[in-house]
């Protein structure tokens, strides 16, 4: 039989209260500590999202309804694909943002997003990324003096 | 007497109505700023008053809680992501509103909401400072963990059709107040070594990737956006017909913000959540709620901006800041020499009672830069989609960056935003999660000084009687909602 | 709108002092101190207060900055890979010394070099006014005819005021309670109401508490009474040989030139003898001691070794 996505939500939960219970076994013990030691409220949340992992394959097996009428598998993955790529753009974001500085970076990033979410490519596209790049960096820099990164053109701002 | 009339003279002080104002002013913006909290906006203005006379400065910090509680509540009802914590439960119907082409009408009650509650507040403050800081005395560890659990409970009624999934949710968000520095040992949690964890994880950042991450990966395949929201382009204040439904819910707001502002700790949250819960349970049509109710929005609204008037009662008359917000206040009457406490309004009335003075103004004038901000921001939502959501994430980058100046906390808030997708696409409700991550460390921290203080032994929850109260409380609401959800025949369909 | 948020901001600044940059023998024109208080925290108004005396004698501009999390681990990082030239400095209480040892961060407080100490930071015992115990030595007196009845609070888990704590129930065998709080205010509260038996702090945070008269001390945890309170004696006086020697001062990345290290000493001891200066610490009864570099090493070190000692000894690390 397959699996409902409720299922492998009660089956995900399960693993996870285990793996948590375990990291919360590898806490140190203090001779600070009280009776109820740093793992004891973890092992009680594990144990409670166990219950309620099991709790939840149970009631999807009891009910037998009609499992939502999926859409249509295939704009689901196109979904989870668009949203996959933007937050790769995210992700490059952190990791930009050191190299090429706050102004940059921002700037690059309202672009990427802009065209990504559909907006035509036109020089218009820049023009909007600079100047809200711009607005940002008068704000958040030079009005609250948020030590933004600089990235590699430390000395010119 | 003297005092009072000095602080009248503070009307006319052009610079105090100038700090209530810019005060005011930023509170909104960063308010309304995903990642920027209350008191991470009064911490950036923070060195800005350090030179001013202590008047004017703590004026301008106060109006900017004033004004980012409030604040909070514009992203909420226009783009489903709250710009605070407390104004979570304001997403519920306030989106709804606005996805009905309801957005002017939903922000004029919000702003309304609010400005009844940060009034009600700030009487509170000015009349009943003195038995009220006998309440926050009241409180001891017991009591806490039980008002964190009465907040918990909550959780019940949140969770809408499956009450599984909302409990999950509430764990996720429990464990995650786990992680950090253990409240009693000081040994580390689950940080895997990694010291920005030390300190734990701050819920904002939580929120924010839930809310408005989630929600932009979300967005970014759906369709544009419903052409019925331009329909209502601009702010609509509520008329008499609309008041008449307001005042319930504006009073059990008013009520719960009371309460839960002057408890140190406790804040604007649980009061929001509290007073959506309970504005429902006393309508006289709770099946609008979650559907777009007019009362879902004016509970929560006048419920948190209620706080930034009594959240400053224990650390006016006691010097013990109750909330993050609170403490950068003080920091801002320590940074002037002054030392909130019982002696302040003997050493510095003319302080204190400028302080109430720039309070009024501010609220007062959060009403005014409402009514002309407002407009121009459903303009903004109404941009076209891709540029939308481009500068919101780059809002939300930025925003984040400035809390910490930490590239870490970034990383959090896009993981985050990865378990909030998951989660829609699951059916499960975020409100739970947040409810955890807010109130996790409240109630393990309380619990187990609790049993410190009692040697293990459990019947400290039942022999305190404030603790007593918000457990049988908190037992009672849970039993309602449960009895609710699958008990009571008719109603099935209505709460969904 | 940004405009009306930036005059009010140019009001506030045009509101305050301007402060001039003197003589520029300091080799680099701005100094950063990084503190890992949030703003309006300890450290936070301790670094404030101090750049605004110290700043016209050092000849450069001081900026305070602030780099929280981890307690201190973050901060601590940062100034490691900060170049040695006194551009960078950080605010250092006991706190750097215990999360090294507690947390294990990757770098460490032996990574940085201590560059002065400034102030000691007396340490007090004190109970709610209504309290029937009016002196330490009626507390330890009663604690222990009553072994386990007692609660004691501290403002911080794994503090050295929790750990003093410790040692008392280990010299009294007093069997008490003892509970950690969320910082100073939390602690005030069960203190007040009568929920704790003692708890114990920075007369800064007991200040308000005081002039209210709704707390009393009890014992200072020094070697000498404290010049500001001379009737109150110390817990050794009172029989118990309980010391919690808590410092603030400033450390750098390991290289500083000598030339710096010594335009701080001499600075920081200036600013500690001008009358403006005492005024403001005498009211929080911060005990200057203007040490320096080769001085403030040595304390550090040993100071280090002693919280090791003291955490190893409860078994609180290996």
């Amino acid at each position: 039989m397959t699996l409902s996505r409720d299922d492998l939500l009660g089956l995900g939960m399960i693993v996870l209260a285990a793996a948590y219970w375990a990291a919360a076994d590898q806490i140190p013990v203090s001779l600070l500590s009280d009776a109820v030691g740093a793992d004891g409220v973890p092992k009680v949340l594990a144990v409670a999202l166990a219950i309620c992992g099991a709790l939840l394959l149970l009631t999807t097996r009891l009910k037998r309804q009609p499992a939502e009428a999926p859409s249509s598998d295939r704009d689901e993955k196109r979904a989870h694909l668009r949203a996959a790529g933007l937050l790769a753009g995210l992700v490059a974001y952190i990791f930009l943002l050191p190299v090429l500085g706050y102004p940059l970076a921002i700037a690059l990033l309202i672009a990427a997003v802009a065209i990504y979410g559909g907006t035509r490519i036109r020089p218009s596209v820049a023009a909007v990324a600079v100047a809200g790049s711009a607005l940002f960096w008068v704000f958040f820099v030079k009005i609250l003096g948020i030590g933004m990164p600089t990235g590699i053109w430390a000395a010119g701002f | 007497m003297d005092a009072f009339i000095s602080a009248l003279a503070t009307l006319t002080n052009g610079w105090v109505m100038l700090a209530a104002l810019g005060g005011v002013v930023w509170g909104i913006f960063g308010g309304a700023l995903p990642g920027i909290s209350p008191s991470i906006a009064m911490a950036l203005l923070l060195p800005f008053t350090y030179g001013m006379d202590p008047t004017v400065a703590l004026v301008m910090l106060a109006s900017v809680y004033v004004g980012a509680e409030y604040g909070g509540s514009i992203p909420a009802i226009l783009i489903r992501t709250p710009g605070t914590n407390s104004a979570a439960a304001t997403t519920i119907d306030g989106f709804e509103l606005a996805r009905q082409g309801r957005a002017g009408e939903a922000l004029g009650i919000s702003l309304m909401s609010g400005l009844v509650g940060g009034l009600f507040g700030l009487l509170v403050l000015v009349i009943a400072t003195e038995p009220l800081a006998r309440v926050a005395l009241a409180f001891t560890p017991p009591a806490y963990c039980a008002l964190g659990i009465l907040g918990l409970s909550v959780i019940a009624s949140l969770s809408g059709r499956s009450l599984v999934k909302g409990l999950i949710a509430g764990i996720l968000g429990l464990m995650i107040a786990t992680v950090g520095t253990d409240p009693v040992s000081g040994v580390s949690r689950f940080t895997m070594g990694v010291p920005d964890l030390l300190s734990g994880i701050r819920p904002i950042l939580i929120m924010v990737g839930l809310f408005a991450v989630a929600e932009m990966l979300e967005q970014i395949s759906a369709p544009a956006w419903n052409k019925a929201d331009r329909r209502d382009t601009r702010l609509k204040l509520p008329g008499l017909a609309v008041w008449r439904r307001l005042w319930k819910p504006q009073a059990i707001g008013c009520a719960i913000g009371t309460f839960e502002g002057v408890t140190p700790g406790a804040g604007g949250t649980i009061a929001a959540f509290m007073a959506y819960n309970e504005a429902r349970r006393w309508s006289s049509k709770p099946e609008e709620f979650g559907k777009g109710s007019v009362e879902g929005i004016a509970a929560p609204e006048a419920a948190n901006n209620v706080v930034t008037g009594t959240a400053l009662v224990p650390l006016l008359s006691l010097g013990i800041p109750g909330s993050n917000s609170a403490a950068i206040l003080l920091g801002g009457f320590l940074i002037h020499g002054l030392v909130p406490g019982p002696m302040l309004f003997v050493k510095a009335p003319d302080v204190v009672y400028g302080l109430y003075v720039g309070l009024f103004a501010a609220n007062i004038l959060m009403v005014l830069v409402g009514l002309v901000i407002l407009t121009p921001c459903i303009w903004l939502v109404n941009r076209p989609k891709p540029w939308l959501i481009a500068f919101i994430l780059a809002l939300v980058m930025s925003g984040v960056y400035a809390i910490d100046n930490s590239v870490f906390d970034l990383g959090i808030v896009l993981t985050a935003g990865v378990v909030g997708y998951v989660m829609r696409r699951c059916g499960m409700p975020m409100l739970p999660m947040v409810l955890g991550v807010v109130l996790g460390f409240l109630v393990e921290s309380n619990y187990r000084r609790s049993l410190v203080l009692s040697r293990g032994d459990h019947s400290i929850f039942i022999e305190d009687p404030v603790s007593l109260g918000l457990l049988l409380a908190a037992v009672a609401l849970t039993g309602y909602s449960v009895w609710r959800e699958y008990f009571k025949p008719q109603s099935k369909e209505a709460i969904a | 709108m940004f405009k009306l948020f930036a005059a009010a901001v140019a009001v506030g600044l045009a509101l305050s002092p301007t402060q001039s940059m003197a003589q520029a023998k300091y080799p680099v024109p701005t100094v950063t101190l990084a503190t890992h208080s949030s703003p309006g925290g300890g450290s936070d108004v301790f670094l404030r207060e101090l750049v605004k005396h110290v700043q016209p004698i050092l000849g450069a501009n001081l900026a305070v900055t602030n780099v929280t999390g981890g307690s201190g681990a973050r901060a601590m990082a940062e100034l490691a890979k900060s170049p040695a030239n006194g551009s960078i400095f950080y605010a250092t209480t006991p706190t750097y010394i215990q999360t090294t040892l507690l947390s294990k961060p990757a770098v460490g407080f032996d990574q940085l070099d201590p560059m002065v100490i400034v102030f000691f930071d007396p340490t007090i015992i004190y109970t709610r006014a209504e309290s029937p115990h009016k002196t330490f030595a009626d507390v330890v007196a009663d604690a222990k005819k009553n072994v386990g009845k007692q609660k004691w609070g501290a403002a911080n888990p794994a503090s050295l005021e929790r750990i003093a704590f410790e040692k008392l129930n280990k010299i009294t065998g007093a069997k008490a309670a003892i509970v950690s709080h969320e910082g100073g205010g939390d602690l005030m509260i069960n203190v007040l109401n009568g929920t704790l038996d003692i708890g114990v702090g920075e007369v800064q945070e007991l200040r308000s508490q005081l002039e209210a008269k709704k707390v009393r001390m009890l014992a200072v945890l020094g070697d000498k009474r404290l010049p500001e309170f001379p009737d109150l004696p110390t817990a050794k006086e009172q029989g118990v040989d309980l010391v919690v020697s808590k410092f603030r001062g400033l450390a750098g990345p390991k290289g500083v030139p000598d030339d710096v290290a010594k335009a701080w000493e001499d600075a920081i001891k200036q600013a500690l003898a001008s009358p403006a200066y005492k005024a403001i610490y005498a009211k929080e009864a911060l005990e200057p001691v203007g040490m320096g570099r080769a001085e403030a090493r040595a304390f550090t070190a040993k100071f280090a070794e002693e919280v090791k000692a003291s955490l190893t000894e409860l078994g609180v690390i290996k």
